[in-house]
């Protein structure tokens, strides 16, 4: 028999009672001997508390025997197995529930790019007007449309069932990017320190598979996931406002994974090959830019380096190529370039 | 090992005229840090599903480790509750948003006036969350077993104090602050019980105006520097006008204390990157739980056990979603 105290869950006024266990099961009695309450193993659990320790009824847990006694602790913590079984469950689940889960995180990217070519690039270019407004007042004058001239040569075909917008900003820095809606911005910097046209056919190239790969919209999908998902975690749950495809261009200024870098690169080599332009000018762009960015880990880069990708260019050319027709057309738009970014620099 | 006090032993004591019941925080920070990290890291590897156990955890390890009179508290929720509690929530807000987003593609005009009134509609709701969801945690906490609860016929006076008197503080740019502070309060906590013994607050907007109002002038003049004190003085008045069986609370805590408080969690939190977040947070249950007291002759022999309808974990995680909290 060891001493502890009942609270039977009706009066704030615990009871003065003895336990014992016998059979693994326990008998409670108060004072006068009368049995106040008889548990058997799945009757009851043992909870331990920082020197304390209750016997709690399953059925109800405000009915509890609170012990002190070391003996009657010693006693009843021969039941806590109860409660390790129980953990040992809680932490299978908890398992099975991170296995699940990291499935689930790894496919985000593959079923964003699958569902990106589910929406008609139509529904994507209700967005370019606005994305043209928001730099509605950067954008210079190409009278002679040579960007979207050069595009067209690019594209052939495709040019039909991709109607893209190129645009030309003024800027000090070489680069060029993919916006939702089918809108291409390029610097005119870019322009102004090719060497070439087929260092910005190549450059060209590469965004233009950028839109017709659906990445931004696969970004846009991926990134209203990841964010609604992390907002779920954090309990943050107007994360979920992000999923509004009204505001999802928004996180459009996130980075292309390198995956997709790498996939627009071959897209790209295609695409000159298919024309006829030599993609040595699209090596001679990565070496360019590989001087700035050699700093950068490539683990951490979000693209492949330009090292890399200037080898790739050289070993997928068919080269000469330098008198095909797309050449000399390329050659003729040239020239209208150069005019065009000179005046935008000045802008 | 701590020692409970023999039942026969404590009934005697009751029988003197007044007495000062003390609680006392006795959770190891140690512990305390285990709860944190895990909960964090299980809530991040489960992308979210832990969040419910985890706050049950941490409220329940609260409770458990809180004493009054000698003994513990206890919380009897569960992870699960919330979790199904959360789902209709979850479900009515993506059935708002989705509502929200096609109503924009359809009809553009229309979406602001229903936007609209889907912030209305959460402002009306906000009391009652607030409400229901004090009623779940009071229902699933105890003391020597007895519950405690929020009357559900209190719903309706918490509702009106709430939003007749944010109409009146845009009304009067603010200045009835004090007056929907204590009308809330006393809605609240005046229908609050611990079993069969209800809890009472006699403060009023009018006694504590001039103070709370100086309060304000002298932190906006001293840069921020007179708010510890300013919320002592606040905290000191919400205690001393709450009354259970005539045994009156009391938080003996000064502005100095406050300030202090104040210094050791603000630059604890930065200087360790959120690190020292667990060691703070039982830095401050100690702290509070070692201030307050309750005086008067407490009869526990007139407590019983009420049956009560259980309240619905859904409220408590609706209020948890809209991040609406006001602090009872």
């Amino acid at each position: 028999m060891f001493p502890a105290r009942f609270l039977d869950g009706q009066t704030a006024v615990p009871k003065d009672v003895k336990f014992v266990i016998e059979h693994r099961r326990i008998s409670v009695y108060d004072l006068e001997g009368t049995r106040v309450a008889y548990w058997a193993p799945s009757d009851f659990f043992v909870e331990s508390l920082g020197g304390r320790t209750r016997i709690v009824s399953a059925e109800n847990e405000l009915i509890s025997v609170e012990i002190t006694d070391p003996d009657g602790i010693r006693a009843a913590r021969v039941f806590e197995n109860k409660v390790a079984d129980r953990k040992l469950l809680m932490a299978s689940l908890m398992f099975a529930v991170v296995g699940l889960s990291a499935s689930i995180y790894l496919c985000i990217p593959m079923v964003s790019r699958i569902a990106a070519h589910q929406v008609p690039f139509r529904w994507e270019m209700k967005v370019r007007p606005t994305m043209i407004q928001a730099f509605e007042k950067e954008i210079c004058e190409d009278k002679k449309d040579s960007l979207t001239r050069m595009a067209a040569i690019l594209m052939g075909p495709d040019a039909e069932s991709y109607p893209i917008e190129i645009k030309m900003i003024p800027s000090k820095n070489i680069n060029a990017f993919a916006l939702p809606g089918g809108l291409i911005l390029m610097h005119s910097e870019l322009i102004e320190k090719a060497d070439d046209v087929t260092e910005v056919a190549g450059v060209l190239a590469h965004e233009i598979q950028h839109v017709m790969q659906r990445h931004i919209m696969a970004e846009m999908i991926q990134s209203s996931f990841t964010l609604a998902l992390w907002g779920f975690i954090f309990g943050d749950y107007t994360a979920f406002l992000v999923v509004d495809p009204s505001t999802a261009y928004k996180l459009a200024d996130l980075k292309f994974s390198r995956d997709l870098e790498a996939s627009a690169d071959d897209g790209a080599f295609e695409m000159l090959n298919r024309s006829e332009i030599p993609t040595s000018g699209m090596a001679r762009f990565f070496r360019r830019i590989g001087t700035a960015d050699k700093w950068i880990p490539s683990i951490i880069s979000t693209h492949p380096s330009s090292e890399k990708r200037a080898k790739q260019a050289e070993l997928a050319g068919l080269e000469p190529h330098t008198n095909s027709a797309a050449m000399k057309k390329l050659e003729l738009v040239w020239k209208d370039l150069k005019n065009a970014a000179e005046n935008c620099q000045e802008k | 090992m701590d020692q409970l006090v023999p039942a026969s032993e404590y009934v005697q004591r009751q029988a003197g005229p007044s007495e000062k019941y003390k609680f006392k925080f006795v959770g190891k920070p140690v512990e305390m840090a285990i709860m944190v990290f895990s909960n964090i890291l299980l809530t991040l590897v489960t992308l979210g599903i832990y969040n419910f156990w985890a706050k049950t955890r941490t409220r329940k390890y609260i409770r458990q480790h809180l004493e009054f009179a000698g003994d513990r508290f206890n919380y009897t929720g569960t992870g699960k509750e919330l979790f199904l509690g959360f789902i209709p929530v979850a479900l009515g807000l993506a059935g708002i948003i989705l509502f929200q987003v096609f109503l924009q593609k359809l009809f553009p005009a229309a979406a602001v006036a229903v936007s609209g009134l889907f912030s209305l509609g959460f402002g009306i709701a906000m009391p009652y969350l607030i409400y229901w969801s004090t009623a779940y945690k009071l229902s699933r906490t105890n003391w020597r077993n007895i519950r405690f609860g929020l009357s559900r016929k209190g719903t309706g006076s918490f509702v009106s104090s709430f939003l007749v008197g944010y109409i009146l503080l845009i009304l009067t740019l603010g200045l009835y602050m004090p007056y929907w502070h204590e009308n809330m309060a006393r809605a609240m906590i005046g229908n609050m019980r611990f079993g069969s013994a209800h809890f009472v607050y006699h403060g009023t907007g009018k006694q504590i105006f001039f103070k709370f109002w100086a309060g304000i002038f002298l932190s906006i003049i001293t840069l921020g520097l007179f708010l510890p004190w300013h919320s002592a003085r606040m905290m000191r008045y919400r205690f001393e006008n709450i009354q259970i069986q005539g045994a009156k609370a009391k938080l003996n805590v000064s502005g100095g204390e406050m300030f202090k408080l104040f210094l050791i969690g603000y630059f604890g939190i930065i200087l360790s990157l959120g690190l020292a977040m667990p060691w703070i947070m039982h830095y401050s249950l100690c702290f509070f739980a070692e201030r307050i007291e309750l005086e008067g002759a407490l009869d526990f022999t007139a407590i019983a056990q009420i049956p009560e309808g259980e309240a619905g974990a859904g409220s408590d995680m609706a209020a948890d979603a809209l991040d609406i909290s006001i602090g009872f």
